[in-house]
């Protein structure tokens, strides 16, 4: 499902320097990437979604389903993200100003994806799902923050993708929130065998990843320059 | 597209004070030239519409925009500085089609102005009747298509007091309508035109008297009241019928009766320019070419609008830049919304076309607001007579 082959990426005028020889992450599978605050997580996931883009010519490889992400125009990148993936943020990244329902149905209405009664239909039940039914034209800045990055995973998973990609997504909520969350996802992922790559500086008991990767393994020069 | 504007209405709902503000600054900078430059056109079409009608006018030596305003569109009252006998001497004048005016009654509450001339006065002015008669007969009238429309049913109408308390003053007298005037769109349609004959006899020149009455006349509050030998003019017959009518008598000789000024009408230029030489040196009476004297007035009109427009785009320009430096800051505020938008990949022509359709919002609330205060302002805004 993804691999990443001979990956280099340093940011511009910074010493951070990420380098992972090799990642495979088979299809339907779970796989944590853990480490500490700051040491690069966040910038593999944005590699991985295409958010940052690689540095061309290079090297560096990211295929994902097959198809290489540094090959891909920026209007495909964005379709990618739109169809093939699904991004849940440590900060929810919810519009504060949009209801409960506009902001799961976001990821349809600006795009060129048709908003038919299937996918509203689909949209209902997860507000369903998390018990949020009767909450759907509320302002997500009524809820609570559980609530809030419940929303935000229902808004990743409403296009049905095949990867999803969660970037400490239970960093902010308390043990039992964090689980409704987890649960959601595995829920998900086992629905429709697709693969969670989720970062995250601390598992705390959570159950279901197929593997848990400590960063510091796959990112071979850490966050030092080379020479 | 119906999502979209969902959203954006959102948007502005959430932003709705900032909405307002720059929906009222753009308007307000809109609508004020706009309503501006309206009002000043309908103030010149309202002067132009009476510039060349009459060519000349005779009037007393003095403020020329008075004489010229309240001769041609009645505004007021125009004090009777002229004798009919100078009418007499300007009409036998064969190259020149002259009429005396009459302004100094009123009917309404003063809204009205009663204006005695002749009937060739409609003529020249090319007021057309729609029904009925001219005002021939004593304390008949003509009224304009204003006057008929607003009062639809009235027969007859009573002229105003002089003045507030009636003191030694001639009482209203009732006037007969026999005639409407076609629509003229000109200061006639809110006129009341009676002959110069009724006109004197508002004045106290002509009058009925009781039938005990005998002698000469003298005003009623006047202490020759009572006296032997002297009679005063009826108090209780204050209308004009066809039984007393012929019993209307006039004191004094006709050609020293006042009138407020003469409206003249020129065969060829040769005439007009040898009556305004006629006159060039008289220290009492002027006469003036209406369209010049109008041509002043918009001159001033013309440059407080200029002042206006510097005003405006100093106004614009501070709209502009303050609409401007809102929606960058609303688009900076709102960075991490259309970052978050880019993550989820939406697509950047849907997001321009959202962001698009905020501002069109936003444009639209203030054109439509704009038309709205143009509206108002341009129906609330008051006649160019009525603020001279």
């Amino acid at each position: 499902m993804l691999e990443i082959r001979n990956l280099k990426f340093r940011y511009a005028e910074s010493s951070f320097y990420l380098e992972i020889p090799h990642l495979e992450i088979a299809e339907g599978q779970h796989t944590a990437i853990t480490g500490a605050s700051g040491c690069g997580k966040t910038t593999l996931l944005n590699l991985l979604a295409g958010i940052i883009p690689l540095d061309l010519p290079s090297s560096s490889q990211i295929c994902v389903a097959g198809e290489s992400l540094g090959e891909k125009s920026e209007a495909e990148l964005r379709r990618y993200r739109n169809e093939t993936l699904g991004f849940v943020f440590q900060d929810f990244r919810l519009i504060e100003y949009l209801s409960l329902k506009d902001n799961i149905m976001l990821p349809f209405t600006l795009s060129s994806r048709p908003v038919t009664a299937e996918i509203n239909q689909r949209c209902d039940d997860l507000i369903e799902r998390i018990g949020l039914s009767t909450h759907g034209g509320r302002r997500v800045t009524q809820l609570s923050r559980g609530e809030q990055q419940r929303v935000a995973v229902c808004r990743a998973i409403l296009g049905e993708p095949t990867l999803i990609l969660a970037d400490e997504p239970t960093a902010n909520l308390d043990h039992d929130n964090a689980e409704g969350v987890w649960e959601l996802l595995f829920e998900y992922a086992a629905d429709m065998n697709a693969t969670i790559v989720a970062v995250t500086h601390n598992l705390d008991g959570v159950k279901g990843f197929s593997q848990v990767l400590p960063f510091a393994e796959i990112n071979v020069e850490g966050n030092l320059c080379p020479p | 597209m119906s999502s979209i504007i969902r959203l954006a209405v959102a948007y502005l709902r959430s932003q709705w004070k900032l909405a307002v503000t720059l929906i009222v600054i753009v308007s307000l900078s809109v609508t004020l030239p706009i309503a501006t430059s309206r009002v000043t056109q309908e103030y010149e079409r309202e002067l132009a519409s009476r510039s060349e009608s009459p060519p000349l006018l005779l009037g007393a030596r003095g403020d020329r925009f008075d004489l010229v305003l309240k001769s041609q569109f009645y505004v007021g009252e125009l004090q009777q500085t002229l004798t009919y006998g100078e009418f007499h001497s300007i009409d036998r004048n064969e190259e020149l089609v002259a009429t005396p005016l009459h302004l100094v009654h009123s009917t309404n509450q003063g809204e009205w102005p009663v204006v005695g001339t002749t009937s060739t006065y409609l003529t020249a002015q090319s007021l057309v009747l729609k029904s009925g008669q001219t005002f021939a007969a004593l304390g008949t009238c003509v009224i304009g298509a204003g006057i008929a429309e607003a009062l639809p049913e009235a027969t007859s109408l009573k002229t105003d007091l002089a003045n507030p308390f009636g003191l030694g003053d001639m009482l209203p007298y009732e006037l007969e309508i026999v005639g409407v005037l076609e629509e003229a769109d000109s200061p006639d349609d809110f006129a009341v035109f009676i002959s110069l004959e009724t006109a004197w006899v508002l004045d106290g020149y002509g009058h009925l008297h009781d039938e005990a009455d005998v002698g000469s006349a003298v005003d009623r509050n006047s202490f020759l009241k009572g006296v032997d030998g002297i009679h005063i003019p009826s108090s209780t017959q204050t209308s004009l019928t066809a039984g007393n009518r012929n019993k209307v008598h006039f004191h004094g000789d006709q050609d020293d009766y006042r009138i407020s000024s003469i409206a003249i009408w020129p065969m060829h230029n040769e005439a007009s320019a040898l009556l305004q030489a006629k006159y060039i040196g008289d220290r009492n009476l002027q006469v003036l070419v209406p369209s010049e004297e109008f041509q002043k007035l918009m001159d001033y009109v013309f440059q407080v609008r200029h002042v206006l427009n510097v005003v405006f785009a100093i106004l614009a320009v501070t709209a502009v830049v303050m609409v401007v430096t809102s929606i960058v800051q609303a688009l900076q505020l709102r960075k991490q919304n259309l970052l978050t938008m880019q993550c989820l990949g939406c697509s950047r022509l849907r997001v321009n076309c959202l962001l698009l359709t905020e501002l069109s919002i936003l444009v639209s609330g203030a054109l439509i607001l704009s038309f709205i205060l143009v509206l108002i302002l341009e129906s609330t805004a008051p006649s160019l007579l009525t603020l001279i």
